[in-house]
C-alpha cells in the first residue's frame, strides 16, 4: 500500500513536472519559432536586397542587358538553321563522253532523284578531277564513250562515280544513292530484255512485264519528313540554356572576387547561404525569362511539333536549370578571375554538349565514353526534351531520365554549398 | 612603332599569363580535351543499326533478303518479331531504329510478276541516322532487285551468264575509308585557334579596364599599335604551341594523313591566327566588362566557327542567306584550306581564293582594332 501511494505520488510529481516541463518547452519552442520566423523573414529580406542589387547592376550595364536579350535569339537562329545533317543538292559535275540516249537517261535519273544538282557538263575526265580538288563539286559522274555500244552488245558498261570523301557523312549517303540509282537503271534494262525475250520465245505480239520490281516502302516515325530541324532544334534550346546558365552563374560570383567587392559582401551581416541565394536567384530569373522567350520562338520560327505536356516540360526544365546553376556555383568557388571562370566553364560545356547525343549519337561512342555520358545531366534532359517534343511521351516512359537528374541536382547544389562555405572560411 | 616599348608590353603580358597558372593550364588543356573528344569519342559513322525483322512470308526469297540485310554490316538484327506490337514497342523504347516487315505474299507476288513490297518502319527522331538507314535499305533492295532479274533472265534464256548492263564503279577520293576522324581533326585546328583567340585575347584590354589598371597604361608613353602587337605576341606564341600540339596529336595519336606541305599549313595558320586574335582584341576594346566580352566572343567568334564553317554541318545544306553569311566567317575559309592541305595535298594554287580571304580579313580587323584602341587611349 505504502509502496503504492508513494508510487502514485511519484507519478503525480512526474506528471506535474512533466506538464511544467512541457509548458516551458512549448513556450521555448514558440519563442524559438517566432524567432526563427523573424530570422527567416529577415533573411528573406536580406536576400531580396541582394537580388535588387544584382538587378540594378544588370540594368546599369546597357551592354549586358542588350546581350542577355539578343544573344539567345541569335544563337537560336544560327544553331537552328546551321545544324542540319541531311543530304540534298549535292553539287555534281558530269563528264558524259558518250552523249547517247542511254547516257542522257542516266544523267536524268540522277537529277530527278532530287539529291543531286548538276552544276556543269564537262568534256573530259581531267576536268572532273579539278572540280573535285577545288571543292566546287562533291561528286562527278564519268560516262565512258562506249556506254551505249556496250549495253547494246550485251556487255557491261562501267560508269565511274567520283565522290569527295572529305565530308564523311555526306559521302556515305551519296555513294549509297549513286549505287542504288545505277542499279535501278541496270535492272530496268534487264527487265526490258526479259520482255523482249518473251516476245521472241512465245512470239506474242503483246509482251507483258513478268519480272517484278522488288520495291520497298519506307516510312519514318515521329518525324515523317525526316526534318533534321525537328531533331536538332529542341536540342539547341537546351544548349542555349545550358551555356547561358553556366557562364552567368559562374561569372557573377567570380566578378565580385576579381574586382574586390567580395570582401564587402563578406563583412556585411549576411550568411554564406544568403549570399549564394541572393546571387543565384537573379540568374535563375533571367534564365526562366530567356527560356520563356526562346522556347515559343523556336516553335514560331522553326515550326517544331510539340506533342507532350507543357507543364511536364517546364517542371523538368526548372530541375535542369537548378542542376546547372549548381555546377556554375561550383565552378565559381574554384576561380579567382573571370578568365579562369570562362575557361573552366568552357571545359565543362564542351564535353557536356558533345557527349549529350545532341549531334553525335551516343551509340557510336566507345563503351568507356558511353558510361561517362551517364554523368552528364544534359544527356538526360535532351532525351526528355526530344521525347516530349517529338514523341509526346511523359512521366510514365521518361522517369528513368528524371531520377538521375534529380540526384544530380541534389549532388551539385550540395557540393556547391559545401565548397562555397569551405572556401569562404 | 618602338620595338623596346612593344617588347616591354609583351614581357608584362607574358608575366601575367604565367602568373595565372590555372588559365595557362586551361589554355593548353582545352585543345587536348577537344582532340580527345573529337578524335576518340565522337563519330558520325553510322553502322550496326539495330534492326527488327518480321518475316511473315518464310520463303527462300524472304530469307535471302533478311540475309542480305544482316550481312551488309549496316544493320544488326536484334529482334525477329512475330507481332507488329513488338516492333512498335521496340521503336518507342529506342531499342530498335529500323523495323522491316516482309508481307506474307512477298514471294508469291515476285513469282507472279508483281512488285514485292516490304514495309520499313524507321525511327525518324534522329534524322541523320534515319536518312542513312533508308539509303542503306534502298541500296540493298536495289541490288536484290537487280540480282532477281538477272536470275529470271538466266532462267528464261538459254544463256549461261548474263552481264549486268551497267556497273557502277564508285571511288571515294581523299578519304577512301570514310573515316570521320580524318575530316574532323583538320577542321578542329580552326576551332581550337578560334577558342584561344576568343577566350584569351578578348579579355586583355577589358580586364585592365575592369580592374582599374587601364589608367596606368594610358599614362605610359605606349602607343596603340605597340600595345596591340605587344599584347598579342604572347597569345600568338600560345596559339602556336596549341597548333603544334594539335598537329602532333593528329599525326601520332590519331593517324590523320598529312598529304600536303607542312610549311604551307603553318603559314596559313599564322595568317588566320593574326586575324582571329585581332578580332578578339577588337571585342576587348569595345566591351565595357569581362562578362560582356566573353559572351560576345563566344557569340561572335566561337559559335560561327563551330557552326558556320562546315566543320561538322555541311554548308551546302544551309539556307541561301546563311550560306552567303559563311563567306565572311574566316573559319570557313580556314577549314577549307586545312582539309585541302591535309587530305587533298594541294598546293597554294588550288586554295588561293580562301587564303586571300583570310589575308583580307586579318588586314581589315587589325586596322579597325588599332583605330578603336587609338580613340580609347586618346
Amino acid at each position: 500500500m505504502k509502496d503504492n501511494t508513494s508510487d502514485s505520488g511519484v507519478r503525480k510529481q512526474t506528471r506535474l513536472l512533466d506538464s511544467a516541463f512541457l509548458r516551458k518547452k512549448l513556450a521555448a519552442a514558440g519563442a524559438h519559432l517566432r524567432a526563427s520566423t523573424e530570422a527567416l523573414s529577415e533573411s528573406l529580406n536580406r536576400i531580396r536586397h541582394l537580388i535588387r542589387k544584382e538587378f540594378i547592376q544588370i540594368r546599369r550595364s546597357r551592354q549586358n542587358f542588350a546581350l542577355l536579350l539578343i544573344a539567345p535569339v541569335i544563337q537560336l537562329l544560327i544553331f537552328g538553321y546551321a545544324s542540319r545533317l541531311d543530304v540534298r543538292d549535292v553539287s555534281t559535275v558530269v563528264a558524259d563522253l558518250d552523249r547517247s540516249a542511254l547516257s542522257r537517261e542516266i544523267v536524268e535519273a540522277f537529277s530527278r532523284s532530287g539529291y543531286f544538282t548538276i552544276k556543269q557538263m564537262l568534256n573530259s575526265y581531267d576536268e572532273a578531277d579539278r572540280w573535285l580538288e577545288t571543292g566546287q563539286a562533291a561528286m562527278a559522274i564519268l560516262i565512258p564513250p562506249d556506254l551505249e555500244r556496250r549495253i547494246k552488245a550485251r556487255r557491261t558498261a562501267l560508269v565511274g562515280i567520283l565522290i569527295d570523301g572529305v565530308d564523311t557523312t555526306t559521302a556515305g549517303t551519296v555513294s549509297g544513292y549513286a549505287q542504288s540509282i545505277l542499279q535501278r537503271f541496270s535492272a530496268d534494262i534487264l527487265s526490258q530484255r526479259v520482255n523482249q525475250m518473251q516476245g521472241q520465245l512465245f512470239e506474242t505480239s503483246t509482251p507483258h512485264l513478268i519480272v517484278p520490281a522488288a520495291a520497298e516502302a519506307s516510312r519514318a516515325w515521329f518525324n515523317p519528313n525526316l526534318n533534321s530541324k525537328d531533331f536538332f532544334v529542341p536540342g539547341v534550346v537546351v544548349i542555349i540554356l545550358l551555356a547561358l546558365t553556366t557562364i552567368l552563374t559562374s561569372s557573377v560570383i567570380v566578378r565580385e572576387k576579381e574586382i574586390g567587392t567580395i570582401e564587402q559582401l563578406m563583412v556585411a551581416p549576411i550568411s554564406r547561404l544568403e549570399l549564394i541565394l541572393g546571387k543565384t536567384i537573379p540568374c535563375f530569373i533571367i534564365e526562366i525569362i530567356t527560356m520563356s522567350v526562346v522556347v515559343p520562338l523556336a516553335f514560331l520560327i522553326f515550326d517544331i511539333p510539340f506533342r507532350g505536356s507543357m507543364i511536364f516540360f517546364f517542371a523538368t526544365a526548372v530541375l535542369f536549370l537548378i542542376t546547372i546553376a549548381g555546377t556554375g556555383i561550383t565552378i565559381s568557388t574554384f576561380c579567382r578571375t573571370q578568365q579562369q571562370a570562362i575557361l573552366t566553364s568552357f571545359m565543362f560545356l564542351q564535353p557536356a554538349v558533345l557527349l549529350s547525343g545532341y549531334a553525335f549519337p551516343i551509340e557510336n561512342m566507345p563503351s568507356v565514353i558511353q558510361y561517362v555520358t551517364y554523368l552528364n545531366p544534359l544527356r538526360y534532359f535532351i532525351t526528355i526534351v526530344r521525347g516530349v517534343f517529338l514523341k509526346g511521351i511523359g512521366w510514365d516512359i521518361l522517369w528513368p531520365q528524371i531520377l538521375p537528374m534529380l540526384a544530380m541536382a541534389v549532388f551539385y547544389l550540395g557540393l556547391a554549398a559545401f565548397l562555397f562555405k569551405k572556401r569562404a572560411d | 612603332m618602338n620595338i623596346h616599348r612593344t617588347f616591354a608590353v609583351a614581357r608584362k603580358e607574358t608575366r601575367q599569363i604565367i602568373r595565372d597558372s590555372r588559365s595557362l593550364y586551361l589554355a593548353l588543356g582545352i585543345p587536348v580535351m577537344l582532340m580527345i573528344l573529337f578524335g576518340y569519342a565522337l563519330s558520325l559513322d553510322v553502322d550496326k543499326i539495330p534492326l527488327a525483322v518480321w518475316d511473315q512470308d518464310h520463303s527462300p526469297q524472304s530469307r535471302e533478303l533478311v540475309d542480305r540485310l544482316t550481312s551488309s554490316g549496316y544493320f544488326s538484327l536484334v529482334l525477329s518479331a512475330e507481332l507488329y506490337r513488338q516492333i512498335v514497342q521496340g521503336v518507342d523504347k529506342g531499342d530498335i531504329h529500323v523495323g522491316v516487315v516482309i508481307p506474307w505474299d512477298f514471294s508469291r507476288k515476285l513469282k507472279k510478276g508483281q512488285s514485292g513490297v516490304i514495309q520499313a518502319i524507321v525511327d525518324g527522331s534522329d534524322s541523320t541516322r534515319a536518312g542513312l538507314a533508308i539509303v542503306y535499305l534502298e541500296t540493298i533492295m536495289a541490288t536484290f532487285d537487280e540480282d532477281f532479274r538477272k536470275k529470271a533472265l538466266v532462267r528464261q534464256s538459254v544463256q549461261q551468264r548474263v552481264n549486268p548492263p551497267v556497273e557502277p564503279r564508285i571511288r571515294l577520293l581523299y578519304n577512301p575509308e570514310l573515316k570521320s576522324r580524318n575530316n574532323i581533326i583538320p577542321g578542329l585546328i580552326a576551332i581550337i585557334m578560334m577558342v584561344i583567340a576568343a577566350l584569351l585575347t578578348s579579355l586583355t584590354i577589358v580586364r585592365e579596364r575592369e580592374t582599374g589598371t587601364m589608367e596606368q597604361l594610358i599614362s605610359t608613353p605606349v602607343k596603340s599599335n605597340e600595345l596591340i602587337v605587344g599584347k598579342l605576341i604572347p597569345y600568338f606564341a600560345l596559339g602556336y604551341v596549341d597548333l603544334l600540339m594539335v598537329y602532333l596529336m593528329g599525326q601520332y595519336v590519331f593517324d590523320v594523313p598529312m598529304r600536303g606541305s607542312l610549311l604551307l599549313m603553318f603559314l596559313v595558320s599564322s595568317l588566320f591566327l593574326i586575324g582571329a586574335m585581332s578580332l578578339g582584341f577588337l571585342i576587348s576594346v569595345i566591351a565595357s566588362n569581362q562578362f560582356f566580352a566573353t559572351q560576345l566572343a563566344l557569340l561572335g567568334t566561337f559559335l560561327p566557327s563551330f557552326l558556320l564553317s562546315g566543320f561538322v554541318f555541311p554548308i551546302s545544306n544551309m539556307p541561301d542567306l546563311l550560306q552567303a553569311i559563311t563567306y565572311v566567317i574566316p573559319s570557313r575559309h580556314f577549314v577549307t584550306v586545312l582539309r585541302a592541305i591535309y587530305l587533298k595535298g594541294v598546293g597554294i594554287g588550288s586554295i588561293a581564293m580562301p587564303v586571300a580571304m583570310l589575308a583580307i580579313f586579318a588586314l581589315f580587323v587589325t586596322t579597325i582594332a588599332t583605330r578603336k584602341l587609338r580613340k580609347n587611349l586618346g
